[in-house]
């Protein structure tokens, strides 16, 4: 009992604390998602843990904050985090939990690695990386209507 | 050329029909066998697929086939339906998405790796093998390029080398039987960047099908393609779209194609058997008749010999 | 001495050439009777196929056929085989009649019969080493890989061991040819075990060509696709055999006039009316399988569209009229009228059999029709290989005693 009313103390805070946050980058960044600050989220990523055939991927996080929801959209250990629970990443104080983060996101390596045939549902790297980018720029058209897109959209393909 | 005994006993009693019914039954008998439990598949989910053609291009490295005419990553392939060829194990193609012209459907094509193949119960030559790990195999040794298996494919898969003067072959999909057994993944799976193909035990496969189709029925229809269309395939497909629009037979018999022919090939021994004692008798019968009214006519005449 | 042993052997030879290879003519004498307008006609033919086949082994098979991925069987077995052997049954139906049911006034027609059975055959083999990817392992089937659970494994070994067992029973036309007495003597005692392995084989290699086409139920139109066909081929090459006899006999009364004899020539009229016939009351039997199972088949609602009016075609204008222009050439006894049914009903079974191998399989392909259309080459080498059929069908003809009878061995 003690426990839920702490954790919907805890969101009210959140909610009020990260209202104005919003607001105020709203400004600067457009409507997106923040990541909490303390944690300074990266401006550009390259994705290089994949570069076989083709260029890493220089992949603006700026931007992808900016446009997206919530940063679940990508990041989904968030809403649906079974293994992961809120201390491992927040020091859940009533004052901090806006500066509490104490790492940044998982890594999606950390979970999506090699395929494994046992686990035929389960997405490999790849296809966790291309489903995720796959939600918008499938619609956006940038990929589903030429096979060429693959390497004049995201990453050139390498040389040789 | 190892002829192991039962192989043996089988042929001999399809030849002379002579051991008649048991043993040759037993022989169509081991069609009735419904299939390594633990064998592999391939899920291809439709809803995933960007027709990008990774699959292809892999498919066409790990297996050491020669380049395409046109590069793997040039869309003007999808303007026509193509299909394997000699040259190709798989290929792609692209359909219009009636529901959401924005987003065309590709369907990925090659051996659907059948339960009981209807190419294996075409070959005279027993060139082709359903392995217990699932690849259906072709052995090129064998073959002499009779093209019944072509005929016989419900999926019209296997192609042949139709340029080649003296070492024609069928030419197929193999799922990457080799990766596999050095505990790889086929090609196509590893290459596809949404893993819309997808390798694993066909039952795993058949589960994972499911549990999509019932957690998101808007994006599927209901309907695992493969799971028993011509006796069920290797290979299984989801679609978010009905499979006659992605140009898939959909008048399959659910029985394997070989369920066809098989009362035909028990009526061999019966004749084998039958038609000697029948045709035989009917020869003696003649013989008799003929040899009676002959004597008869000598009779005849050396009574009316003897009037006279 | 040695010397002159081998003069002498080297003349008899010659001599033993001279009279039955050339039949007593000399080199040029032959060459000059050589040139006719039907010879004329087939070394053009063969000047154009030949070649063609050899091209085979160059560029392969796409040189010859217009097989493709789709369509891996075209016309070399279309017709060759599909058609050549129902028509070819004609050794095994007339050996059947004269040998084991006793219709012995048919003699005179027995050994054309054979030996039309065992060319056809024989030029049916030709006909599906053509269409082979690697024809030079034809005999895998009976000593390689066994297909025991394949049709094709039973047509292989079914065709291999017929055509040696017609081979069999032709021989002693060959024997007499040779006036090789001694050996013609065994031959024909094995006459009536080959007779009844023959009945088994064609039974079976028949209706096993029919069984072919069963695997492939989704690829064929369902007009032609029956449980019934192996049967439909069975019964339809029993009166394609007979259809078959008049046709050959007529062509060799025809064109062969001056080699037949008296026994052939003089109970040819007769005999033709029997088999009319034998051929009308064998079409109405197959007529009657084919309406059983076309109900059985319920696809009657395919009659009204263009494949349906096909198949109207095929059965109305191909075996019920060819049946009924018999019925009335034998009840007017007029051998013209029969002559030309059997002729009718012998292309009704080639259509049949050019409809089931290549109309009805793969209807629903698009483009399907203008696909099956063979392209020059094919229809030149099938041309050829015809003309080859013909030529070595005449070349026996004239020298064995097959429409004439050897008078040392009546
Ligand atoms: S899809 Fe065709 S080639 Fe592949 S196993 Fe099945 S019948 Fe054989
Ligand atoms: S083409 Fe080769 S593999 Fe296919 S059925 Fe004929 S012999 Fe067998």
């Amino acid at each position: 009992m003690k426990k839920i009313v702490f954790c919907l103390m805890a969101i009210c805070l959140v909610l009020l604390l990260v209202q104005p946050l919003c607001a105020g980058s709203d400004s600067n960044a457009g409507a997106g998602p923040a990541a909490p600050s303390g944690v300074s989220a990266p401006g550009t990523i390259l994705l290089d843990s994949l570069s076989r055939i083709y260029e890493p991927v220089n992949f603006n996080h700026d931007m992808h904050t900016s446009v997206a929801e919530h940063c679940s959209q990508c990041h989904h250990e968030h809403p649906s985090a079974k293994e992961v629970t809120c201390t491992e990443c927040h020091s859940i104080t009533a004052t901090d939990f806006r500066r509490s983060a104490k790492t940044g996101f998982i890594a999606c390596r950390s979970c999506h690695a090699a395929i494994d045939p046992a686990q035929p549902g389960f997405p490999g790297l790849k296809a966790a990386y291309h489903r995720t980018c796959f939600q918008c720029h499938r619609d956006m058209g940038d990929v589903g209507l030429d096979p060429l897109s693959c390497s004049m959209k995201c990453h050139a393909k390498k040389k040789g | 050329m190892s002829l192991d005994r039962r192989q043996f006993l089988k042929t001999v009693s399809v030849l002379t029909g002579s051991a008649v019914l048991g043993p040759y039954t037993s022989a169509l008998a081991s069609g009735e066998f419904h299939g390594w439990p633990d064998r592999y598949g391939m899920l291809t989910d439709f809803t995933e697929c960007v027709g990008c053609r990774s699959c292809e291009k892999a498919c066409n490295e790990v297996n050491h086939l020669p380049q395409p005419e046109v590069p793997f990553d040039d869309k003007s392939v999808f303007d026509t339906q193509r299909r394997p060829t000699a040259h190709a194990y798989t290929v792609v193609n692209r359909y219009e998405n009636t529901g959401d012209p924005g987003k065309p459907i590709y369907r990925k094509v090659q051996c659907n790796h059948c339960n009981e193949p209807a190419c294996a119960s075409a070959c005279p030559i027993h060139a082709y093998t359903k392995t217990p790990e699932g690849p259906v195999l072709y052995n090129e040794n064998l073959c002499f390029g009779c093209r019944y298996c072509m005929i016989a494919c419900p999926f019209y898969v296997p192609a042949y080398d139709y340029a080649s003067a003296f070492e024609p072959r069928i030419v197929k999909c193999v799922m990457c039987y080799d990766r596999i057994r050095e505990g790889k993944i086929p090609g196509c799976a590893e290459a596809c960047p949404t893993q819309s193909v997808t390798f694993g035990k066909r039952s795993d496969l058949l589960k994972l099908a499911a549990e999509k189709i019932a957690k998101d029925p808007e994006r599927y229809i209901d309907h695992i393609y493969g799971e028993r269309e011509a006796g069920g395939t290797g290979w299984l497909y989801i679609s978010g779209v009905p499979f006659e629009q992605l140009g898939f037979s959909t008048d399959l018999p659910e029985k394997p194609m070989v369920e066809e022919v098989k009362g035909f090939l028990s009526s061999v021994p019966v004749v084998f058997t039958v038609w000697p004692a029948l045709f035989g008798s009917i020869y003696a019968a003649s013989r008799h008749h003929e040899a009676y009214t002959r004597e008869e006519m000598q009779h005849q005449s050396k009574e009316g010999g003897k009037e006279k | 001495m040695n010397h002159n042993t081998t003069i002498t052997k080297r003349d008899d030879f010659q001599a033993w050439f001279l009279n039955k290879l050339l039949m007593g003519m000399t080199w040029p004498e032959y060459m000059r009777q050589m040139i006719t307008p039907f010879n004329v006609a087939a070394a053009i033919i063969l000047s154009v196929g030949l070649p063609l086949m050899g091209l085979r082994y160059i560029h392969g098979l796409e040189v010859v056929t217009d097989a493709s991925n789709e369509y891996p069987w075209g016309l070399f077995l279309g017709w060759g085989l599909f058609a050549g052997v129902p028509l070819s049954a004609t050794g095994f139906v007339m050996a059947t009649a004269y040998y084991i049911f006793g219709f012995k006034r048919y003699k005179p027609l027995v050994r054309l019969a054979v030996l039309a059975g065992f060319l056809g055959y024989f030029f049916a083999v030709i006909y599906l080493m053509t269409d082979l990817g690697r024809p030079w392992r034809i005999y895998y089937p009976m000593f390689v890989g066994f297909g025991t659970a394949s049709v094709l494994f039973l047509v292989a070994w079914h065709v291999a061991t017929y055509l040696t067992v017609q081979f069999l029973e032709f021989s002693p036309a060959i024997l007499e040819w040779l006036e090789a007495g001694r050996t013609r003597k065994w031959a024909v005692m094995i006459t009536i075990a080959m007779t009844i392995a023959g009945i088994i084989l064609s039974t079976l290699h028949q209706s096993a060509l029919g069984a072919l086409f069963l695997l492939a139920p989704a690829k064929m139109h369902p007009l032609w696709y029956t449980s019934y066909l192996p049967t439909l081929f069975l019964a339809s090459s029993i009166y394609a055999a007979l259809g078959m006899v008049i046709v050959v006999s007529t062509l060799s009364a025809v064109f062969l006039k001056k080699r037949a004899d008296d026994h052939f020539l003089g109970n040819l009229n007769e005999l033709t009316i029997g088999l009319g016939k034998g051929t009308s009351i064998g079409i109405l039997v197959y007529l009657a399988l084919k309406l059983v199972s076309l109900a059985h088949g319920d696809a009657w609602g395919l009659l009204g569209t263009p494949y349906g009016h096909w198949y109207l075609v095929e059965i109305l204008g191909f075996v019920l009229l060819p049946a009924l222009i018999l019925a009335v050439g034998v009840k007017k006894a007029s051998v013209g009228l029969v002559r030309f049914g059997g002729f009718h009903a012998v292309i009704g079974v080639i259509l049949n059999r050019i409809n089931v191998s290549m109309v009805a399989f793969n209807w629903k392909l698009p483009d399907h029709i203008h696909d099956i259309i063979p392209h020059w080459q094919e229809t030149a080498v099938v041309l050829s290989i015809f003309t080859l059929h013909i030529l070595v069908f005449r070349w026996i003809l004239v020298r064995m005693p097959v429409i004439y009878q050897d008078q040392g061995f009546k």
